[in-house]
Parts: C-alpha cells; sequence; structure tokens
C-alpha cells in the first residue's frame, strides 16, 4: 500500500468542488468518496475536509443545507454553484496545465 | 477574486449572526458526520459500541480540528483575537484581587516612567516655552582679569553690550536683559521680578506676544516709551485673562508704563516662570535703577541668536577681540579678558546635568520593580490556574494557543495599568508644575514612549510566566501539587525576585537620601537652623524714600522685630551679604591691603551688617569683639572679617587695617574708588558661613562686615533667629511692616530653607522627586513579598499541616514563615546596600560635593523596610498558623 498523505489544501478543494458538481454531498459522502477514488493515497480526514469545505463555502462556491441523508441521519448536503462550477472549470484548466508542464519536464528530461 | 465578496458577506453575517451560531452547527456537522462512521462501521459487522469506540478514534480529537475550522474562516485571525481577549476578560475578573495586584503594581511604575518622560521631554525637547528654535541661542559673557588680581569682573555694562552687539556679526542679533525685583501697583501692591530688555529681546527668542506686541526697535533708546509686557501669568492671575488689558497703565516701581501685549504662556527667556513684566532698557531710570547703588547692581546678560553655519566657538573669539579693543581704547593694558560663549539650552551650563542623570535610572528601576511583581504575581496566578490550563492543554488547545491567551491577558491588564498610570502622572505632574514652573504636558510622544514601555513590561512581566505554567506536560500538573510551580520549597525563583527587588528599592532610597543630603549641602547654612531663620527682603529706593527716611525705616523695623514674639535676635545686611543666595544683588567691597596701590584691590563680598547679624544667623566671634554701638556712629573705622578672610592674610587679622571703598558707575577700580574709600581696623575675626557651591578651591568665600554702610543702603534683607519655626513669624513681621509704613511690600520672605530651595531652582524637586519614587520602590517591594509569601504559604498549607498535626505549635509555624521572610529581607538589604554604597562611592568621586551615603537616613530607610516587609509576611504567616490540619490534609 503507498504511504498515505494528507491532500495539499489546494487540491483538495479541486477535488471537493468536482465531487459535488456531480451532485449534492454531504461531509461524510465526500470523505468516503474521496478515499475511494484516490484508493486512499490522499488521507481526506475530518481535520482537512471541514476546513476545506468551510473556505469554499464562504467563497460562495458551494451552499450548505441541511437534509436527511441515505440512511435516514442528518446531514449538511453541500451543492455547487454556477460560481463554483466556474471556479472548477478555472481549476482544472490550471491543474492541466501544471501538471502537462511537471510531466513534460519529468518524462522529457 | 470572485469568491473574495462572499467570503466578506459571509465573515460579515457570521459575525452580525452570532459566532455563537455558527459554532453549534458546526458541532452539529461533526457529530452527524461521525454519525455516519459509526453507522458505516456496523454496517460493516461490528457492534454498536465497537463502532462508536473505533469510529471515534480514526476522527481523533475534536477540538483541533474545530479550531482548523476556525482558522479556515475569513477573518479568522481577528476572530480568534475577539475569542481570546474575551477569555482573558473572564480570567481577569474571575481573580478580581491579583488583577488589581498586578494593575496597581504597573500603574504605579508607569506612572512614575510617564511623568519622568514627560519631565525629560519637557525639559530637553520642549525646551523653554514660547522660544523658537533654541538650538542657536548662545550666550555670551566677558570676564576681565587684571595680573596678579584673584577676583574677577564681570563685563556686563550697557556699553559692553553696545560694543558685543555692533561687533558679533556672526549673531542674527545680541540680547541684553537684566532682572529686578520690583514693587508694581495695579493698583493693589505686588513684588514683581522685572526684565529690563533691550528691544530686539523678543526677536532674538523668537517670541511673539500672543496678544498686542513686543518692543519696537528704537524703544529701549527713547525714554518716553514707557511701555511694558507683562507675563501670561501675571495677565490671567492678575488681570484675569482680560483681553483688552493693552493699553492699560499700570505702575512699576516709580514709574506708570502702559501694557502693550502679553508674552506666550510660560515664557520667561532662559528662566521660563520667573518674569512676571518685561520694559525696555531706557525703562531702568524709572525703575530705580538710576542710583549709584543701582548702577552697579545692574548686570546684563547677553543672548544672541547664532547665523546659519557659525559656531559657539567662532563667537566667543569674536568677543575676546571686541572686549580687548575695549580694554586697549581705556588704557587698560594690563588687564586680560576672557570671553564664555555657551549653548543656552535648557540644562546647559548649570548643576542639572549630573543630577538628572543620577536620578533618571530611578524611575527605571521603579518601573522593573514593578514588573518584577507583576511577573511574580502573574506567575503565582498561573499556578492557582494550572489545573485548568492543564486540562486546556489536555484536550489539544496548542501550547501556544494558551501562551497567546496569557500573553493577551497581560496585555489587557497592562493596558489598564497603562491607563491608570497616566491618569496619575498627569495628576502628579500638574501638582510638581506647579511647584517647579515648568508646563510638563503628556503629549502625543510621551503616550507613544507610555505605550512602548507598557509594551517592554508586558513581555517582561507576562511572557516568563506563561511559559512557564504552560511548559509543564498536562499528565504531571492535572492533580500535581501546585508547588511545583512557584517552587516555594525548590525552585529559588519567586525568591530570587523578591530579594532583587528589595535590594533595588533599598538602594533606591539609599541614593535618593544621599543625593538629597548632598543637594541640601550645598545650600547655605551657618549656626542657626535653616528652618529657624526667616529672611525678609526690601527696597525702599524703589519707593523713592530718601536716605535718611530709609535709614529711619529700617532702624525702627529691625529694632522692633527683635522684639516680636519668638523672635530671639535680629540684623540686617543685604541679601547677598551672608550667602549667594540670589544672583542679581551682589553684596561686594573692594578692598585694598595695607600700602597697596590703587589698582592691586580685591573685591570682598560683605558689606554692612546691622542690628545682631551675626548672633542672628548664628555665626560666633572666634576673636576680638562683635560690633558695639560705638561703632555705628558716623563713618565707618573698623570691621571684622570672617575666618576665611583671616587665613588669608599674612600674619594676624586682628588690629590689621585694610582700605575699604565701593565698586564704581562700569565696575571700575581706580583712583575714585579708592579715594571715597576709609581705612578700617579689623577689630573681630567670625566663623565663615557655610555654602559650599561658592567655595574655592574647597574654601568658603571671605568676607568683610562694616558697622556703618559706606553710603546709603535701600535695599537691605531682615535675618531673624526665631525660637521655633521660622514661618511662624512670618505673619506678625508682615503685620509689623505695615505698621511702620504700609507702602512698604516685603520682596521676598522665607525661611533659610525656602531660600536656599528656590535658589538651587530643580536640584530639592528633584531630590524630593526620588526620595518620593524610593517610597514607593519598597512599597512595591513589599507587594512582591507579600505575594510571594502569601503564595508560599497557600501552597505550603498541607506541609505546616503535618507540622501542626505533629505538634508544632501555632508560633511555631508563624516563626518559620517570618524567619524565611527576614532572610529574603536581609539578603536583599546585604545586596542593596552594597549597591547603595557603590554608588555612594561613584557619586563621590564623580560629583564635587557630593556627601558620603548618609548612615542615620540608610538605617531609618532600613528600619522602614524591615517593619513593611514584617508586616508584608505577617499576614500570610498569622494566616499559615492558623490552618487547620484536618481539612489542610484533606483537600491535599
Amino acid at each position: 500500500m503507498p504511504p498515505r498523505k494528507d491532500v495539499p489544501s489546494g487540491t483538495l478543494d479541486l477535488l471537493i468542488l468536482r465531487l459535488v458538481a456531480r451532485g449534492p454531498m454531504h461531509g461524510w459522502g465526500l470523505m468516503k468518496r474521496l478515499s475511494e477514488l484516490t484508493d486512499d493515497v490522499f488521507q481526506a480526514t475530518p481535520g482537512a475536509v471541514f476546513p476545506a469545505l468551510q473556505r469554499i463555502e464562504e467563497s460562495g462556491w458551494v451552499t450548505g443545507e441541511w437534509g436527511v441523508s441515505e440512511n435516514n441521519r442528518k446531514a449538511r448536503f453541500y451543492t455547487i454553484t454556477k460560481a463554483g462550477r466556474r471556479q472548477l472549470e478555472k481549476e482544472r484548466e490550471h491543474w492541466n496545465a501544471i501538471t502537462a508542464a511537471v510531466s513534460r519536464v519529468l518524462e522529457g528530461a | 477574486m470572485n469568491g473574495t465578496f462572499s467570503r466578506l458577506r459571509a465573515m460579515l453575517r457570521r459575525w452580525l449572526g452570532g459566532a455563537a451560531a455558527s459554532e453549534r452547527a458546526l458541532d452539529d456537522e461533526i457529530a452527524s458526520v461521525l454519525q455516519h462512521e459509526i453507522d458505516a462501521r456496523i454496517a460493516d459487522g461490528l457492534s454498536p459500541a465497537d463502532a462508536q469506540r473505533t469510529a471515534r478514534a480514526a476522527f481523533g480529537v475534536v477540538e483541533p480540528i474545530k479550531e482548523r475550522v476556525r482558522e479556515a474562516r475569513t477573518g479568522a485571525v481577528i476572530e480568534s483575537l475577539v475569542r481570546d481577549t474575551r477569555y482573558a476578560w473572564r480570567g481577569i475578573r474571575r481573580s478580581p484581587g491579583s488583577s488589581l495586584a498586578v494593575v496597581g503594581s504597573l500603574a504605579v511604575g508607569l506612572a512614575i516612567t510617564v511623568a519622568a518622560m514627560a519631565f525629560i521631554h519637557a525639559l530637553m525637547a520642549g525646551g523653554y516655552p514660547g522660544v523658537t528654535d533654541q538650538q542657536r541661542l548662545v550666550g555670551v559673557g566677558l570676564i576681565r582679569t587684571a595680573a596678579g588680581e584673584p577676583t574677577e569682573y564681570a563685563m556686563r555694562s550697557e556699553a559692553d553690550y553696545l560694543a558685543l552687539r555692533a561687533g558679533l556679526d556672526g549673531l542674527q542679533g545680541l540680547a541684553a536683559f537684566s532682572n529686578a525685583a520690583v514693587t508694581a501697583a495695579l493698583p493693589e501692591p505686588r513684588s514683581f521680578t522685572a526684565c529690563l530688555v533691550s528691544a530686539n529681546y523678543f526677536d532674538v527668542f523668537g517670541t511673539r506676544a500672543v496678544l498686542g506686541r513686543t518692543f519696537h526697535a528704537d524703544e529701549d533708546r527713547t525714554e518716553h516709551a514707557a511701555v511694558a509686557v507683562i507675563s501670561h501669568r501675571v495677565w490671567q492671575r492678575d488681570f484675569s485673562g482680560d483681553r483688552s488689558v493693552t493699553g492699560r497703565a499700570i505702575r512699576v516701581a516709580d514709574a506708570y508704563v502702559t501694557i502693550v501685549g502679553v508674552a506666550p504662556e510660560g515664557f520667561g527667556g532662559t528662566t521660563p516662570g520667573s518674569i512676571d513684566v518685561w520694559m525696555p532698557l531706557a525703562m531702568s531710570r524709572y525703575v530705580a535703577l538710576d542710583s549709584t547703588i543701582a548702577e552697579r547692581q545692574r548686570a546684563m546678560a547677553f543672548v544672541g541668536r547664532l547665523k546659519d553655519g557659525v559656531n559657539v566657538e567662532q563667537i566667543r573669539r569674536a568677543a575676546e577681540t571686541i572686549a580687548m579693543q575695549r580694554l586697549a581704547a581705556e588704557g587698560r593694558s594690563g588687564q586680560h579678558v576672557k570671553a564664555a560663549t555657551w549653548n543656552v539650552a535648557w540644562i546647559n551650563g548649570s548643576d542639572y546635568p549630573i543630577v538628572i542623570l543620577s536620578i533618571t535610572p530611578i524611575p527605571l528601576l521603579v518601573l522593573t520593580i514593578a514588573c518584577v511583581n507583576a511577573s511574580t504575581l502573574l506567575l503565582a496566578r498561573g499556578a492557582r490556574r494550572s489545573h485548568e490550563l492543564a486540562i486546556r492543554l489536555a484536550i489539544g488547545a496548542g501550547r501556544s494557543r494558551v501562551v497567546r491567551q496569557l500573553m493577551i491577558e497581560s496585555l489587557l491588564l497592562g493596558l489598564l495599568a497603562a491607563g491608570a498610570g497616566v491618569l496619575l502622572a498627569s495628576r502628579g505632574l500638574q501638582i510638581a508644575g506647579r511647584e517647579i514652573s515648568l508646563s510638563m504636558p503628556i503629549d502625543g510622544r510621551v503616550l507613544t514612549w507610555t505605550l512602548l514601555v507598557t509594551l517592554i513590561c508586558v513581555v517582561m512581566s507576562g511572557l516568563a510566566p506563561a511559559l512557564r505554567v504552560t511548559a509543564l506536560a498536562p499528565f504531571r500538573t492535572v492533580g500535581a501539587n501546585d508547588a511545583n510551580i512557584v517552587g516555594a520549597r525548590r525552585g529559588p525563583r519567586g525568591r530570587g525576585l523578591v530579594v532583587a527587588q528589595i535590594a533595588l528599592s533599598i538602594g533606591v532610597l539609599a541614593t535618593a537620601t544621599q543625593l538629597a543630603a548632598t543637594v541640601a549641602a550645598q545650600g547655605g547654612s551657618a549656626g542657626t537652623p535653616s528652618d529657624r531663620l526667616l529672611m525678609a527682603s526690601f527696597d525702599l529706593d524703589q519707593l523713592r524714600f530718601t536716605p535718611e527716611a530709609a535709614e529711619r525705616f529700617y532702624a525702627t523695623l529691625v529694632d522692633r522685630a527683635s522684639s516680636l514674639p519668638g523672635v530671639e535676635s535680629a540684623g540686617l545686611a543685604r541679601s547677598q551679604a551672608v550667602w549667594i543666595l540670589r544672583s542679581n544683588d551682589p553684596a561686594s567691597l573692594i578692598v585694598w591691603q595695607p600700602g597697596a596701590m590703587a589698582k592691586e584691590a580685591r573685591v570682598i563680598l560683605g558689606g554692612y551688617a546691622g542690628g545682631d547679624l551675626f548672633r542672628a544667623v548664628g555665626l560666633a566671634v572666634l576673636e576680638g569683639r562683635a560690633f558695639v554701638p560705638e561703632d555705628r556712629h558716623g563713618w565707618p573705622r573698623v570691621a571684622i572679617v570672617n575666618d576665611a578672610y583671616a587665613k588669608q592674610m599674612p600674619g594676624p587679622a586682628l588690629g590689621r587695617t585694610l582700605h575699604v571703598g565701593l565698586v564704581q558707575r562700569g565696575g571700575h577700580i581706580d583712583d575714585g574708588a579708592f579715594a571715597v574709600g576709609r581705612d578700617v581696623e579689623i577689630v573681630g575675626v567670625i566663623q565663615s558661613a557655610s555654602e559650599p557651591r561658592y567655595n574655592v578651591d574647597g574654601k568658603p568665600v571671605p568676607k568683610i562686615y562694616l558697622p556703618v554702610p559706606l553710603q546709603p543702603e535701600p535695599a537691605l534683607t531682615l535675618y531673624l533667629r526665631t525660637r521655633t519655626k521660622a514661618e511662624t513669624v512670618a505673619a506678625p513681621l508682615r503685620d509689623l511692616v505695615q505698621a511702620i509704613d504700609a507702602r512698604v511690600p516685603i520682596l521676598e520672605i522665607g525661611s533659610l530653607a525656602t531660600w536656599n530651595e528656590r535658589s538651587m531652582e530643580l536640584a530639592p524637586f528633584l531630590m524630593r522627586a526620588a526620595t518620593f519614587m524610593g517610597l514607593l520602590a519598597l512599597v512595591l517591594a513589599a507587594t512582591g513579598l507579600l505575594a510571594v509569601a502569601s503564595y508560599a504559604v497557600a501552597v505550603r498549607g498541607r506541609e505546616f499541616a503535618i507540622r501542626m498535626a505533629l505538634g508544632s505549635q501555632p508560633r511555631g509555624v508563624l516563626a518559620l514563615v517570618l524567619r524565611e521572610a527576614m532572610r529574603l529581607v536581609l539578603a536583599g538589604f546585604v545586596i542593596g546596600g552594597g549597591l547603595a554604597l557603590l554608588v555612594a562611592k561613584l557619586l563621590q568621586t564623580g560629583f564635587r560635593g557630593a556627601q558620603g551615603l548618609d548612615t542615620t537616613a540608610f538605617a531609618r530607610s532600613t528600619a522602614l523596610l524591615i517593619v513593611v516587609m514584617l508586616l508584608a509576611s505577617a499576614v500570610p504567616a498569622i494566616r499559615a498558623s492558623r490552618v487547620d490540619p484536618v481539612t489542610a490534609l484533606k483537600e491535599g
């Protein structure tokens, strides 16, 4: 198993935006999904996810609403906003540009 | 970028909606996520209990998560500061006693520092009130010496002034001025200090009138310009600040003058606050300075304003050249001139710098003691709260966070103290300012410095305790004995601080009393105690008394004053005849040795000694006799010299004949002066009065006295030796003067002690301030001892309980606590005494005339310290002796 690392904080914001872009999600669901998708490479701990949610909600990229989860528990659901989608596109392009550049250097050198 | 407004909106919403709501929402969400995790684990087959346990373990401690969320919020720094401040405020309110003690300690230390800063600021940076660009002011003085003649003459006549003014082209202007005590009628009689000035005086000082105008250029030449500028104080006090005061006529001495302007508040040229009225030099003829006495009495001082790029040394050389030319033109080639120039900044050319330098450390020491006090108190307070702090650390508050909270608490206490300190200081400065006529405002700069000093204090007093009480691992502190923290038994820190405080306060007090003794010893003294000699000065010349009328007045005065109740003896002389307490009223005779040439003369202080002067001031006759009534008829035929003069004579003084004359117009000593002189025989030698400031080579000033004045003496001082405090006779004397002649005002009245104090200007005030600060330091140190002793007693309650359970008597415990406190006092006393001795030695080598350590004062302050310290430690000691063993052991 590869060593588990904390997700770099800016990146975590991007990943959360990407996940909620598909539909509203609550905090636990986000954490679970993040761990699954990254094969536990990134440790989406409460200590990282909660602050990230706080940040992107304050930035107006997601809105949080209390609702009822699939197993009938109270949970706060996060929905992406228009601004959030724009931000996601921007971040995604930025990410692609950077990773492409990094890859070019790593592979080409 | 688009997120910024949204973030600000979120922040505002949170702040307006209340932080509590968003905290609750966070708690709910964390609980919800945890619940989902538990559900998932149960679904995976774990028992509910195991699911709960493992989920919580995986989740980790909640508090740091919440902390990170809070930090992620916009404005998180401000919010957490607000939260910490609120928390700190609660902490302060929870222990009001120790908070008050910390604030009180720091407030006292800061008040003294603020006052000292305002004082030094007013002295240094503030400069002379109402004077522009004082760095350019330069004082000019000329001293003429004749070959082989020990006495020097200052050249400060009007002719000297005019020559200097014409010749010194490195100056923008040179002003002359001369002070005199005068009687003014407004019409109520007042005793004024008048300053006769050249017309350019106000221009040289760069001073503008706050009302009306100053003098026109020609007003010092024409005698018709009977004009005056009054001081701001006179304007406020005698004219109630009436703006129509210009144009009003007042009588000053024998002249009617029109008020043309009011000087700025506090302005007094180089002697702020001391002048009541300014008049042009030409007016001196009308202000009773026209008699021969007045002519030689008028000693002008010169102040110039430097042009750009000119320094005082260039002016000095130029002044010397001009003066030499003047002497050459007069054919006095045998004489030599020395010129002196100096920057007329506030404290230059006086005795102050050493005094100021030596007391400046005192406020800093007091502040240090106060900080140490606050530190001890905060340490004890932190230790009392160690349980709470340990819990906070255990549930995940970072140490830096707790330290920050404690520091914010210290900062709040410091700011409260600074506020109280500034209030205290401004009140104190008001009172002190009135005493020394110096306005010492607490302005923006002083406040800035205060804030800076407060911050330094907060760090000095708060950081160490904050670090110390948070340094212990939580598991060791929770439930552990608090004694570990202050180290009542083991750690010597708290005690070391107390010893340092006691040492410092003893040192301060001892040094302050030494300085006070040094300053007091600089004043005039003789056999009569300085609080039992009443001195009152008069000037009848201003009232146009004829010489005969003046003689009659003084004869009646001395006769009737000597029979006033409470008066032992009364004498008359010029105010400088015994001591040089005022610089503008010389009392000197010219004395020729037998067979000397006319110009081989010496100027000797003294002059007429009327009534029973020597007994009144307490100067015993060492050889020969005092004056007898037969001596007082016609011209003087006999003289009495003091011991200092007698010792300078070759052979016995008694029976020697001297030729005695008066300084003539313009200060010349010549055949004319010799011709009006008289031969007198020395019939007595008296003790020399002491006035160390004016000692020459460590020896008192030579003096000579005559039974009859050589010329009419309209301005004399009455010396009364009283049975009790001199001031008690002041009122009867006023009544007596009123009864003899209602027109005659007393120019200055007070005990010798008062005259001495006035003659030393700031020094006595500074000494009183230093002593006061020493006492405060002692009180602070006592508070520190009280804090540490009571704390040690509190944490050793268990130990005392065991001792008493094992059979110790309460008295034994009392003695134990007192003994330990006294050990600290003794250690502090030894160190402080050593420090004081060191400072005393340094002062004695660095400052001529410094007194040794005043052992009586030192013993007194030590006794005081021991009493205060005993009281300070007695309170907790008694508390300790009343510990109930059962309760204490149960609690422990």
